[in-house]
């Protein structure tokens, strides 16, 4: 469980409080953009130093520990594409980390993305948060992991999200994307964090969703 | 006219090459000096060397000022590239002298290291800045360490790594300034050129120049190719 008190981050004209900040699901973090959500995330990762307050992890005081010691992965908002091909890229990273790629080739079902020599931005990511599962993970963090990617893709990225059973902070500013991947929300304006506030509306964006996925039913037509 | 823009360019680079070349082609007499390609093979060699060893501290430099936000530390290196290198001849000379190296390949090798490193790291940093925020975030919190960490993003760059190496070379080969006060034997392309010029005047001079500028062009073509699939 991540749990962050009293946070008080401060950038070039920009400041972020939270209050309190637990997760131990699928937290969505649901904000415009210039609001602080990557700030937030980068803090919680360690890349920024907080002006105050403490961030736990599982019992565990990570607020001065560098980012490689957090147990954590970090997905940033840029796709990533690693200079290797998908499958010399996740045994390579495996092989440095001593682990065992094949629960995670098989978890993510990632074999038809391994035969391909190069990946479309979706199937990247889909690449790269296999291999942030290699290592001992005890939280994820997501900073618009959908935003480069089409309609389809960013519904099949929710549904294997929603299948990973791993607690994870999850940036959006989409609120439909929110509902149909979180379990609960905070939001977040001017810096300033509200919540949790429980996601009530899963089944309506679930099927919203469903209604809207014109590709997946192959509909053309708009009624 | 289908781009009257693009034609311009095109004329405008057509004309550059020949001011440049058509007068000594129409005007000089042609005559080669006796040794023209020594001086150059030994300033290639030199450059060679120089940009060999100064190309491993322009990645982890230029890895640093794109990824970790030590973009402070350019102006530190630039400047360098804004100043006669006759200036920085001078200032590393009082070093040479003590460490007795005037007037050898070591102290052209050193010079050529100092003046090529700003635009090696410059040109590592800009290659990399495409993807290097978000890989490095990814693989730092991964815990994958620094050096492995910066080979990845070398093969990132894709021929880019070698676009950064042409261009140290190219500034290491073309240098005068501060060889001049350096090392004015052994003589690199620069100083012979000079040399000649100053002994024989244009005319012995000018065929040397059109040699090394159609050299550099070859190279510049290199560099075009390089870059264009995929640095």
């Amino acid at each position: 469980m991540l749990v962050v008190e009293g946070l008080e981050v401060e950038r070039t004209g920009f400041r972020i409080n939270v209050e309190r900040f637990v997760s131990s699901k699928i937290t969505i973090i649901l904000g415009c953009n210039g609001t602080g959500k990557t700030t937030l995330l980068k803090t919680i990762a360690g890349f920024i130093k907080p002006r105050k307050g403490v961030i736990h992890l599982n019992g565990r005081d990570i607020t001065n520990l560098p980012p490689s010691e957090r147990r954590i992965g970090y997905m940033p908002q840029q796709p990533i594409k690693l200079p290797y091909k998908p499958r010399d890229a996740i045994h390579y990273l495996a092989k440095i980390f001593r682990a065992d790629p094949q629960p995670v080739i098989e978890k993510m079902r990632l074999e038809q993305i391994l035969r391909k020599e190069k990946l479309s931005t979706g199937e990247a990511q889909i690449l790269a948060l296999s291999i942030l599962l290699l290592r001992k993970t005890e939280l994820l963090l997501l900073d618009e992991p959908t935003s480069s990617l089409d309609f389809p893709n960013s519904v099949n990225f929710w549904s294997l999200i929603r299948s990973l059973n791993i607690p994870m902070v999850y940036v959006t500013h989409n609120p439909v994307e929110a509902a149909a991947v979180g379990d609960e929300v905070y939001v977040i304006e001017d810096g300033v964090l509200r919540g949790p506030f429980e996601n009530k509306l899963r089944s309506k964006a679930e099927e919203l969703v469903e209604t809207l996925n014109l590709y997946k039913n192959r509909v053309w037509v708009l009624e | 006219m289908k781009n009257p823009l693009k034609i311009i360019v095109l004329a405008a680079a057509i004309m550059y090459i020949a001011v440049l070349f058509l007068p000594p082609l129409l005007y000089q007499r042609l005559t080669l000096p006796p040794d023209p390609y020594t001086s150059i093979v030994n300033t290639a060699l030199a450059a060679s060397i120089a940009s060999l060893l100064a190309f491993p501290l322009a990645v982890l430099l230029g890895f640093y000022v794109s990824a970790r936000g030590l973009a402070v530390v350019l102006p530190f290196l630039m400047f360098a590239t804004a100043i006669p290198h006759t200036a920085i001849g001078l200032m590393v000379l009082p070093l040479f002298l003590a460490l007795n190296i005037v007037d050898t390949w070591l102290a052209v090798i050193i010079t050529m290291m100092i003046v090529s490193l700003p635009l090696g790291v410059g040109s590592v940093a800009s290659g990399l800045s495409a993807t290097v925020k978000a890989l490095d975030e990814f693989l730092s919190v991964l815990g994958v360490g620094e050096l492995r960490n910066i080979w990845i993003h070398m093969r990132a760059m894709g021929l880019g790594w070698a676009v950064s190496f042409m261009l140290m070379w190219l500034r290491a080969f073309s240098e005068l300034g501060a060889l001049l006060i350096v090392s004015y034997r052994p003589s690199t392309v620069g100083v012979y050129m000079f040399e000649l010029f100053q002994t024989g005047g244009a005319e012995a001079a000018v065929p040397y120049a059109i040699i090394v500028a159609t050299l550099g062009m070859v190279f510049s073509g290199l560099l075009y190719i390089i870059s264009w699939r995929g640095g």
